[in-house]
């Protein structure tokens, strides 16, 4: 990423992205689901913010939540999101559709769902510029094409005509990933943009990604569960369990310095296969949290081999461990038991 | 491990030669196929007692139908299973049964592969429920259940009580209460969350070593399949490209396609990551129900040469316990 | 290239400024992790039927579909007990007689007493509607099963027939049935089963063909069991909640389709008499005797209404798509 320097120290004044607080509740048959509680962070310029977690643990709806994208039993219940400097948590409807998919481009991980069917992905593009940026048709046409060629599309003036079922996976991926940058968006948010494809066809989309971003200098949100994904492509990390941030830092603190037991569990899940000797997996034990009852304190104490008396009933907050890298556990206090500290310290 | 090595010598357990398994999708009015996907299109591959082959391939490369073929949940069109010295290939249904005791299988969807009407010690025992009393059929479930890490309080349960990891953990209690003596695991882990995966390979391994289990790991996830096999078959559109050990065919991959998988294989070290210089292969992989002529890796192979769409390439020996089919000198490209 | 790195930050500056909720030395006590507590399930074990019969309960729209249906059948049952009047006996005295406290729906125009006539008529109704019903869905079920379940041509030709049979209107069907078998309760309920059961087949049909691929079916069938076996123990329980969905939400057209054919003159003969034919009786002088026509309309009316009513929630309660 040789792309923008990294601002990550600037005054706040700089950031793109700013999320205080988020709450999420939905409101299912068997009872309120609080899919994102108390989550805050923010993204800066030309930085690639990886947020990962396992199913459930509620980096998807803190995205939806962020764009209001919500189904009808998902509800915001609090906190405040800055957008460019403006507090966007309030704006009604017609003002969000002047943001989603123009200042911030999207990817999802199922691209038929965006897509339309019956309409060809020209058209699609066309109507998404003339919406979004008033110009001619004409206008939009060349640039349709030229972002078209840009994704590695072959032959884009014809394949403008083409219909989303004549492309395959990756490159209705490559469409989807042209509609979302086309627009110029200060920040493009990925949701699993990978996960549906062949592990060739997503070495092709993640270094389209990589090359784009860094060309057009855009920030973007990479929501993914593979950590593979994440080690090569963000900057920064935040790692959400329970629909919390457990831990968060630059991509160097998380893959080799990780703090929270989570953090560490996750990582000793995965076998690294460059690794010279077998290592054995270290498996965190036990199932994802219940939602519908989570735990007083630390959503992770269930499954936490260092859990204390105080886990269970207080969450702790999030401690800074360097400049930048922090995690929510009460081992980071000061006056936790040292031989536990050292225990959860114990990097790869 | 170090005893098995001897018999491995002599026999292996399953040896399967030029299995072939086509689907006909389309047919014409009076029922002439029109369409046929060649989903296996001549597999041969060979399974050592107590060892653990791996299978690993992209979607479409026909890895899930070799598995279900071997197990003859499909027909094959033409080829051989020979396991234990027997061939399964034309067996009858009925025939085969008693080889079920001995060759059983984990599936991919733990949501799917439980009978959600059932209770957990129903499906356990499904397998031998005309041979056991009921109260028996309830002692083999709770071992059963113990073995895999549950216990007595879940076995009037029913599947959607479970968790994703839980309920892959009664499929293979469902598998071990025939007490087979090779299980076929057809993308055991992919429908589970990353803390999860572990836990079953880990269980699959620990159960491997107790009860002496030959494996057949079947996966699209590299570094899993690398993990937990001795051997590794990497298939492309039907067909196995190139088989090795599984430090080896790491280590030194020779075919094209095992190695643009190799470096597409995303790798949780952000130092590794980054330093990892990418083939990136053009295109997707061909329909299945459109075989490129010659080597069928060609469309997409970087190195491609003019013989590579006239014929297709041999499956040989490149190296000591090392087969690739490439046309290639050695496999590896100058 | 990316800095993996935060800078590392002044120890001085991590101050002992982040509160606790307690004394130390007990709050950071460890608690280690109790295995056996990771694999426990608090939610009290609950099978399918258990399940959808909680979320059916929660429907009042249903509840009240359910509760009434009942009613009704309780009334085709045990109705004649709570009438001192014979359906037939005539009172040429008490004609055309409106609602009274001894005959509470009026008579008729030969003074037979109307209530115990609209309760014989719910049971005639009743009677249709339930038996050809169970033929239908028998008939159905076994036909949809083994057509999904032998598939290829089999399955081809089967359906084929279902389809022929379904291109003639079944108005058409039922009619050329009933000259045939000649009018009567039995002609009317064999009409209603051998046209009935054409839809309940191609439903089984599709529903067992999406379950015969699942893979339970196919780990069954690695563990040996035989197609027939799969049948009845995973194909069809699977398919139940479709099949009840379905069998219940066609008792209405059963019904209606009595009455109407009762109405035009094919259904059931005097001096038997359906909920149709009293309709159709009444029909004539409802301009001056409203009362003769209301009531079995009524009935009519409310028995389809309420279940729809519990059809409806049924299916909101037994569709899988809804679980979870």
């Amino acid at each position: 990423m040789s792309a923008a320097p990294h601002q990550t120290a600037v005054s706040p004044r700089s950031e793109i992205l700013r999320v205080e607080n988020l709450q999420t509740e939905f409101h299912t048959s068997a009872g309120v689901v609080r899919a994102v509680r108390d989550v805050s962070f923010s993204v800066f310029p030309g930085e690639t913010l990886g947020i990962v977690g396992e199913s459930g643990c509620g980096k998807s709806v803190t995205m939806a939540s962020i764009l209001r994208l919500l189904p009808d039993t998902g509800r915001v219940v609090g906190g405040s999101v800055f957008f460019n400097g403006a507090d966007i948590s309030k704006y009604n409807d017609v003002r969000m559709e002047a943001i989603r998919g123009n200042l911030v481009g999207m990817i999802f991980q199922d691209p038929m769902t965006s897509l339309n069917p019956v309409y060809s992905v020209g058209e699609q593009l066309i109507e998404h510029l003339v919406k979004h940026k008033g110009i001619t048709r004409k206008a939009a046409r060349v640039k349709a094409v030229d972002m078209l060629a840009m994704v590695g599309i072959d032959n884009p003036s014809e394949r403008l005509k083409s219909f989303p079922h004549q492309f395959s996976g990756g490159m209705r991926q490559r469409v989807m990933v042209a509609i979302a940058l086309i627009t110029d968006p200060l920040l493009l948010i990925a949701d699993e943009p990978t996960t549906a494809l062949d592990v060739t066809i997503q070495a092709q989309i993640l270094e389209l990604m990589k090359r784009l971003k860094a060309e057009l200098e855009t920030a973007a949100i990479l929501i993914t569960h593979d950590l593979g994904v994440v080690a090569d492509t963000c900057d920064r990390v935040l790692v959400m369990y329970g629909g919390k941030i457990v831990e968060q830092g630059r991509v160097g603190d998380i893959f080799y310095r990780p703090q929270h037991p989570y953090t560490q569990g996750l990582l000793g899940s995965v076998p690294n296969p460059k690794a010279p000797v077998r290592e054995r997996l270290v498996p965190i034990p036990g199932q994802p949290p219940d939602l519908l009852s989570p735990p007083k304190g630390c959503p992770f104490v269930p499954r936490c081999r260092y859990a204390m008396a105080v886990c269970s009933d207080h969450m702790p907050d999030s401690y800074p461990v360097a400049d930048g890298h922090k995690s929510a556990c009460w081992l980071q206090h000061p006056r936790a038991p040292r031989a536990d500290r050292a225990a959860a310290g114990v990097t790869r | 491990m170090n005893d098995s090595t001897a018999t491995t010598a002599a026999a292996p357990l399953l040896e399967v030669r030029d299995l072939v398994k086509h689907f006909v999708v389309k047919r014409s009015f009076v029922g002439r196929p029109l369409t046929t996907l060649r989903a296996v299109d001549g597999v041969s591959f060979t399974v050592n007692r107590g060892e653990t082959l791996g299978i690993v391939g992209e979607s479409g490369c026909g890895k899930t139908t070799v598995g279900r073929t071997v197990i003859r949940l499909y027909e094959p069109n033409s080829g051989s299973i020979v396991y234990d010295g027997t061939d399964l290939a034309p067996l009858t249904f009925e025939q085969m049964r008693p080889f079920r005791r001995r060759l059983q299988m984990i599936f991919q969807d733990p949501y799917a592969s439980l009978n959600p009407r059932m209770t957990v010690t129903d499906i356990i025992t499904e397998g031998v429920r005309d041979e056991l009393r009921p109260a028996d059929r309830k002692d083999l479930a709770k071992r059963m259940l113990e073995t895999v890490g549950l216990n007595d309080d879940h076995a009037n349960r029913y599947p959607h009580e479970f968790s994703g990891g839980q309920r892959q953990r009664i499929g293979i209690a469902r598998a071990l209460a025939m007490e087979p003596d090779m299980i076929i695991c057809d993308e055991p882990i992919s429908a589970l969350d990353v803390s999860i995966q572990a836990q079953v390979v880990n269980m699959l391994e620990e159960l491997q070593q107790k009860l002496g289990l030959t494996l057949v790991f079947i996966a699209h996830d590299l570094s899993m399949v690398k993990h937990i096999s001795s051997r590794i078959a990497v298939m492309y559109l039907g067909r196995i490209v190139e088989t090795g050990s599984s430090y080896e065919l790491f280590a030194r991959p020779y075919h094209p396609y095992t190695k643009a998988l190799l470096s597409a294989m995303p790798i949780p070290d952000p130092d590794v990551a980054r330093a990892n210089r990418r083939i990136i292969l053009k295109g997707d992989v061909p329909s299945p129900t459109r075989v490129p002529s010659g080597c069928r890796f060609r469309t997409r192979c970087p190195y491609a040469m003019k013989v590579c769409s006239e014929q297709e390439p041999e499956f040989r020996e490149v190296a000591p316990g090392r087969f690739s089919a490439c046309h290639l000198e050695d496999g590896a490209p100058v | 290239m990316y800095e993996p790195d935060s800078p590392t930050i002044d120890p001085a500056a991590q101050t002992d400024d982040w509160p606790l909720p307690g004394d130390p030395t007990i709050l950071f006590l460890p608690m280690g992790t109790d295995v056996a507590m990771l694999e426990r399930i608090d939610r009290e074990s609950m099978s399918f039927w258990q399940d959808s019969w909680r979320r059916l309960r929660k429907n009042k729209l249903a509840l009240t579909g359910g509760v009434f249906v009942i009613l009704f059948t309780l009334i085709a049952i045990f109705g004649p007990m709570l009438t001192r009047y014979n359906p037939n006996s005539q009172q040429l005295r008490l004609t055309n007689q409106g609602p009274s406290a001894t005959h509470w729906f009026g008579t008729d125009q030969f003074g037979r007493d109307l209530f115990t006539r609209v309760v014989y008529g719910i049971r005639i109704s009743l009677i249709v509607a339930y038996v050809s019903t169970v033929f239908s869905v028998a008939i159905g079920v076994t036909y949809g099963t083994v057509s999904a379940v032998l598939g290829g041509q089999v399955d081809n030709v089967m359906m084929r027939i279902v389809d022929i049979m379904m291109g003639i209107p079944s108005l058409l069907y039922l009619i050329l049935l009933i000259v045939v078998l000649g009018p009567g309760l039995w002609s009317i309920i064999a009409a209603f089963a051998l046209t009935g059961w054409l839809g309940m087949a191609r439903m089984v049909r599709a529903e067992v063909l999406s379950l015969k691929n699942r893979e339970f079916v196919l780990a069954s069938r690695a563990l040996g069991t035989r197609m027939r076996t799969i049948a009845a123990r995973h194909l069809v329980p699977n398919a139940l909640g479709t099949i009840i969905v379905l069998a219940t939400l066609s008792i209405p057209g059963a019904i209606f389709a009595e009455a109407f054919l009762s109405y035009i003159g094919l259904g059931i003969t005097a001096p038997q008499a359906s909920l149709g034919v009293l309709a159709s009786d009444a029909s004539d002088t409802f301009m001056t005797f409203p009362h003769q026509l209301l009531f079995p309309a009524l009935a009519i009316s409310l028995i389809i209404l309420f279940f729809n009513f519990l059809g409806d929630g049924l299916r909101d309660a037994l569709d899988p798509k809804m679980k979870k």
